[in-house]
């Protein structure tokens, strides 16, 4: 018998066990690899770390889970709204780097969770949600400036929140102020901060 | 210890990265010991005259195939953790017709223009610039096209799930096909091998 018939046979016989058997089993959901990435805490990213990716021209999908509502009062600039069971039928593309938010961030975790064991690689979610965003990066409290380093930080947010519509203020105003409620949109790019904003997360990146 | 080694954690990104550079000269190697870094051999094949590429990619499609079923089945693979391409039916058609164009028309596929070009091939240098060059125009027009590239998903499909049919039947089918296209090839390779012209083939 030739060796080709040796191997045909060999395929063959593995082929109709397969067949016997049915499944492969032992399938798993992915869930280890998910409970790494939270613990990791690469499942998110803070607001003031995507507002840095947004200003520095990285093309990020974002998308609002919140109510018609909400989005239509206020959104981050370039998000989209999407809701929950669109998500999850294929909306997202896969590789493309997207961003979750829901108000407080509790409804985006729980996009995020399912869109991971959907296999989709660069799904994050905004800490802290859209209140995160509004905290951190619209309306963020500017603190003293005591020295040159203090006043950078400073200088940084206040580009940030103007470039994204936001108010920032000083330590001393109110949190109601005025101009804290008001419909934005994009505004003008400000002056660069003078030296590269730093995230404090790690920054957004493809996982293969 | 589960396959796949990566999304397991058994080893970090920067590691994978490197394994992945082992494993692809490990590829272009035997691409090229197969005959594959000659344009000639590969075009062959569009002529019936040479199915040494059938007969390899079918081949390694069933082996690995075969390999992740019981691999799977045995408990040393979780099949969770690999990754199945999205399906967009009318992009990868479109996709697939290029790819099948450039193949015919170059004599190579992406991986085999590689293996000419570093055994210095001409051609392959040249196929080579035509590949990068249409990576870098897929790119830079991307935003025009992203629409379409992403219309008409099936999300991660495979095979069986689109039949509806066990992942061990499918199993089964395929491995028959295979058969039957490898018998099916030798005869017509056979057949040349006696033929004058092509018309007594």
């Amino acid at each position: 018998m030739s060796s080709k018939l040796v191997l045909a046979a060999i395929l063959l016989i593995l082929a109709l066990m397969g067949a016997l058997v049915g499944s492969p089993g032992r399938i798993t959901l992915d869930v280890s690899s998910i409970a790494r990435l939270i613990e990791a805490e690469e499942d998110h990213i803070s607001p003031t770390a995507l507002a840095e990716q947004l200003y520095g021209g990285r093309r990020i999908r974002l998308i609002d889970l919140r109510d018609s509502a909400s989005y239509a009062e206020q959104h981050i600039p370039g998000a989209e709204r999407v809701p929950l069971e669109s998500l999850l039928k294929g909306a997202l593309r896969q590789n493309e780097v997207t961003v979750l938010y829901s108000e407080g961030g509790t409804h985006a975790s729980q996009a995020w969770v399912l869109l991971k064991l959907m296999r989709h690689d660069s799904v994050f979610t905004l800490l802290g949600g859209f209140a995160g965003w509004k905290r951190e990066v619209l309306d963020p409290i500017l603190g003293k400036e005591t020295n040159p380093e203090e006043r950078i930080a400073n200088e940084r947010r206040r580009a940030l929140s103007i470039f994204f519509g936001g108010k920032p203020r000083k330590e001393f105003q109110s949190a109601t102020g005025k101009g804290a409620s008001q419909k934005r949109g994009p505004a003008r790019k400000p002056t660069p901060p003078a030296t590269k904003p730093e995230g404090d997360r790690p920054p957004l990146r493809y996982v293969c | 210890m589960d396959a796949p080694f990566y999304q397991s954690g058994f080893f970090d990104y920067d590691t994978a990265l490197f394994l992945a550079v082992l494993i692809g000269i490990g590829f272009g190697f035997f691409l090229e010991q197969a005959g594959f870094g000659s344009s000639v051999k590969l075009a062959r094949q569009f002529y019936f005259h040479d199915l040494t590429v059938f007969k390899v990619m079918f081949t390694a499609i069933v082996t690995a195939m075969l390999g992740l079923f019981w691999l799977s089945w045995l408990g040393f693979v979780d099949l969770s953790l690999v990754r199945i391409p999205p399906t967009y039916v009318v992009p990868q058609l479109v996709g697939g017709l290029v790819f099948g164009v450039g193949f015919v028309m170059g004599g190579y596929c992406p991986g085999t223009c590689c293996v000419a070009s570093v055994t210095g091939k001409m051609d392959g240098w040249i196929h080579l610039t035509g590949m990068l060059v249409g990576v870098l125009l897929f790119g830079e027009l991307y935003p025009l096209i992203a629409r379409w590239h992403s219309s008409t998903p099936m999300g991660e499909l495979t095979l069986s799930q689109f039949f509806d049919l066990p992942e061990g039947t499918m199993l089964l089918l395929i491995v028959a096909i295979a058969l039957i296209g490898f018998y099916g090839a030798e005869k017509i390779e056979g057949r040349l091998r006696r033929a004058k012209t092509f018309s007594q083939i």
